[in-house]
């Protein structure tokens, strides 16, 4: 198990160089200059110029690279050109948002993603089938900052059970985690049923049925721990997305989360910013990734000696 | 899978453990405000968006204020005088007044604005603060600074009362250094608290506050983008103010008895630039047929929903200065003649670009003229794009530009015709110096800009202004759109609720 964890290991960090030398390529093909939109639009010749120089913009791009690794491994993200704070800063007071949000919107989805998938499948072709896949195909279907406009409209405005916006106490965090889970617990739902039923068909289930043993039993003993692999795959993909693609859930509940400051930062040319978020988001799913690759080898032994 | 899931838990746990997520302690009295944009910065020199304005408003002050009549009247300055030539300004500071870091406020903090203009690194709001036109200061004893410019400037009082004027303390300049932009101490009625980027900034009452006494013990902004959770927010009670409410929620918002719904004209001309050096478009006829083939009537009510008021002039009229000039009514037929004694062929192509998300409705502003323009028989070649790449692509030389019409906005914060008319109209601002991206020039017009900057008699610089305004009407360089208006919603409890023209919120009197 260690050896595959470190081979898996290794293996991930020259993606992260690749992520390093994408973003900051990626700044070259895109139009704009930062300091015009930093000095906007009422801004003279002089003014961008003195910017300019001042943001370091008129070195070449190579030096700007390889100043930029050598920070780097010092965990010195930069200076972000908007706010002339570190880039490091920056990060920092927004990640844990976006990570207690997003934890909790994939603990939700898992939970009552896989509950819904069996139940479907244990009542394959039922009417609680049809309902549940229904609600899921809702789930999957429905723009997020529209469903976040509904909960607000229905539960904060209407009801008045929990706060419009912010951040605060656990009554804060319910409206956006559900909005941030629905679609990634619609897909699970689907995922965990589809699996379910090819395994339910599996000759060592009608064998456990033979056994004599207990629906419940079978279930969740036998057919869940095999349907597992795929579902992981799905909520591992779908954890790492909910960190990088929040950006409208963040919007709509006001919650001062990375991927706010991600597209804030691409709207101004804001350089050190970009390559900070997306590197960290860049880590974040290589992080999940491995956990994910452990997670197969814990549930199906075989996948460790290949 | 249950032990994935009480990882799973147990993370989640931690996480929310580590988060702080604490809001402001419930102080007495305390004012929630919601606004649709976070400053960058909080550094009167080197900001560049309303809400920094806002807050600096109520942490600073300048030598000179506006009242309410938008005239300057003096704030921190006791007194003042002009050499004979009108070159040299001698401004005495009020006494005894303390910044929030407990420094006195004397003419050094005054100087160092003026040092840090015209040096060689100036900060984003140089020009606002009259670089071009600064020549230097010097201390002449503690309370007293000698301002040189280097020709009379008509608008000097009413430039040193712009928002770029505000004055902060050269102490927190030293002790934050860089971080002073985050750090803003003045000597205004409130005191800066913390910001959670992203989230808040917070301001707290100032006991030693020299001025009138102010209501709320403490000021909350907290940023909400999306105008829809703003309403929410206000409706439900979660915050007490909200700006930049959207139109479509008005009615509904004016309806309910414990809100006060407030629409506010502002200084802020929305227009469309015609690139006066491309062919055809050179020709004032066809640059007038644009203007009269526009119904801007229709735009304001059919688009902004009666939020916005049809242009008479080059500047706005909240703008002092202002002369209405004229009006291009509505008129195709009329439009359509212009344009084939103009000789210019049917179905000629025209490039329009257009930013989307930075003025209110721009896109579907776009949207209308483009079709106006089709109407008269142009082939337009419309375009929308993300402001970044927006206003790289508009800000090109002139051998470079590619642009034939681009719609802007136009704002002087220090509601003087001076700063209105320049950058945007004067032949010296044509880029990449300035913003004058149409490439319009008209001697006569530099002149009397030129003129009206170094004209210090009121009346006569009027007249001066108004004939640059009939000419550059005349001369059609914008399709002249409209002026803007914002609205503000808020408890009706609440009273004495201001804004400027300049968008700038004032709570220095709210009260309830």
């Amino acid at each position: 198990m260690g050896r595959y964890f470190a081979r898996r290991f290794l293996l991930s960090l020259p993606v992260l160089v690749g992520v390093t030398v994408v973003t900051f390529s990626l700044m070259y093909l895109i139009p704009g200059d930062p300091a015009v939109l930093l000095a906007g639009p009422t801004a003279n010749l002089d003014e961008i110029t003195a910017l300019r120089s001042r943001l370091g913009l008129d070195r070449p791009p190579v030096f700007r690279y390889l100043d930029y690794m050598a920070r780097l491994v010092r965990f010195d993200f930069g200076t972000s050109l908007r706010t002339k704070e570190p880039v490091a800063f920056e990060i920092k007071a927004r990640l844990p948002n976006t990570l207690l949000l997003a934890s909790i919107a994939i603990t939700l989805a898992a939970l009552f993603g896989v509950a819904m998938g069996i139940l479907a499948a244990s009542r394959h072709l039922s009417s609680v089938d049809s309902l549940t896949m229904v609600f899921s195909l809702l789930g999957v279907s429905m723009p997020g900052f529209w469903l976040g406009l509904l909960l607000i409209l229905v539960f904060a405005e209407y009801l008045q059970w929990f706060p419009v916006a912010g951040r605060g106490d656990w009554r804060f965090l319910v409206l956006p985690s559900i909005t941030l889970a629905a679609r990634a617990l619609g897909e699970i739902a689907r995922m965990s049923r589809a699996d379910m039923l090819e395994i339910l068909h599996e000759d060592f289930i009608r064998t456990a049925h033979a056994k004599g043993l207990g629906e419940r039993k079978i279930l969740v003993k036998h057919a869940l721990r095999n349907a597992a692999i795929p579902t992981v795959t799905v909520v591992g993909l779908r954890f790492g997305t909910l960190l990088s693609g929040a950006v409208l859930t963040e919007t709509i509940f006001a919650w001062p989360g990375v991927g706010r400051l991600m597209v804030d930062a691409i709207s101004v040319r804001d350089f050190p910013v970009i390559q900070g978020t997306i590197l960290v988001t860049a880590v974040v799913f290589i992080l999940i990734n491995l956990l994910v690759d452990l997670a197969y080898a814990w549930l199906d032994p075989r996948i460790r000696y290949q | 899978m249950q032990m994935k899931i009480s990882v799973l838990l147990a993370v989640v746990t931690l996480l929310s453990l580590a988060t702080p997520g604490s809001p402001a302690p419930v102080a007495s009295k305390i004012l929630r405000v919601a606004t649709a944009t976070e400053p960058i910065d909080l550094d009167p020199q080197d900001f560049s968006e309303s809400t920094a304005q806002s807050i600096i408003s109520l942490v600073h002050n300048k030598l000179f204020v506006l009242d309410r009549q938008l005239n300057p009247v003096p704030e921190l300055a006791e007194s003042y005088k002009s050499s004979p030539d009108r070159l040299t300004w001698t401004f005495k500071l009020k006494r005894g007044i303390k910044f929030h870091d407990g420094t006195p406020l004397t003419a050094q903090a005054v100087k160092a604005i003026v040092d840090k203009t015209v040096g060689d690194k100036p900060p984003i709001r140089a020009s606002f603060v009259g670089r071009p036109d600064l020549e230097s200061a010097r201390l002449v004893d503690d309370y007293t600074v000698e301002i040189k410019t280097k020709n009379p400037l008509g608008a000097f009082q009413r430039m040193l009362a712009g928002p770029a004027w505000a004055i902060n303390s050269p102490a927190a300049y030293e002790r934050y250094k860089e971080r002073a932009t985050k750090n803003p101490v003045g000597t205004g009625p409130y005191r800066f608290v913390q910001w959670s980027p992203g989230e808040l900034i917070e301001l707290e009452k100032n006991p030693d506050y020299w001025g009138p006494p102010v209501h709320y013990d403490r000021i909350v902004f907290q940023f909400v983008r999306e105008p829809a959770t703003r309403v929410a927010l206000l409706t439900t009670g979660q915050v007490d103010l909200i700006t930049n409410v959207p139109p479509t929620d008005m009615p509904r918002l004016s309806r309910m008895a414990n809100l006060t719904v407030s629409t506010i004209d502002l200084n802020r001309n929305i227009f469309i630039a015609i690139n006066a050096q491309r062919p055809y478009l050179s020709d004032k006829r066809v640059r007038q047929a644009m203007n009269l083939a526009v119904d801007k009537q229709a735009i304001i009510k059919g688009v902004l929903q009666g939020l916005g008021i049809e242009a008479t002039s080059p500047i706005p009229r909240l703008t002092w200065g202002h002369a209405g000039v004229g009006q291009y009514a509505y008129d195709v037929a009329k439009a359509r003649q212009m344009l084939a004694e103009a000789g210019v062929p049917r179905g000629h192509r025209v490039k329009f670009w257009v930013p989307q998300g930075r003025y209110f409705q721009d896109k579907a502003i776009g949207e209308a003229v483009n079709n106006y323009l089709k109407e008269l028989g142009l082939d337009m070649d419309f375009q929308v794009m993300e402001y970044g790449t927006y206003i790289a692509s508009i800000r090109k030389v002139r051998a470079e530009a590619q642009h034939d019409l681009y719609l802007l906005g136009w704002a002087a914060t220090n509601l003087d015709a001076d700063l209105a008319l320049t950058s945007v109209f004067h032949s010296s601002e044509w880029p990449l110096r300035g913003s004058n991206r149409g490439f319009y020039a008209n001697p006569r017009v530099d002149q009397l800009i030129d003129q009206g900057r170094r004209t210090v008699n009121p009346e006569l610089r009027r007249r001066v202004y108004a004939e640059a305004q009939r000419l550059i009407w005349e001369d059609a360089p914008w399709i002249f759109l409209h002026e803007m208006k914002d609205v503000v919603a808020y408890r009706r409890q609440i009273a004495g609720v201001f804004v400027w023209p300049h968008e700038t919120l004032d709570l220095t009197q709210a009260r309830e």
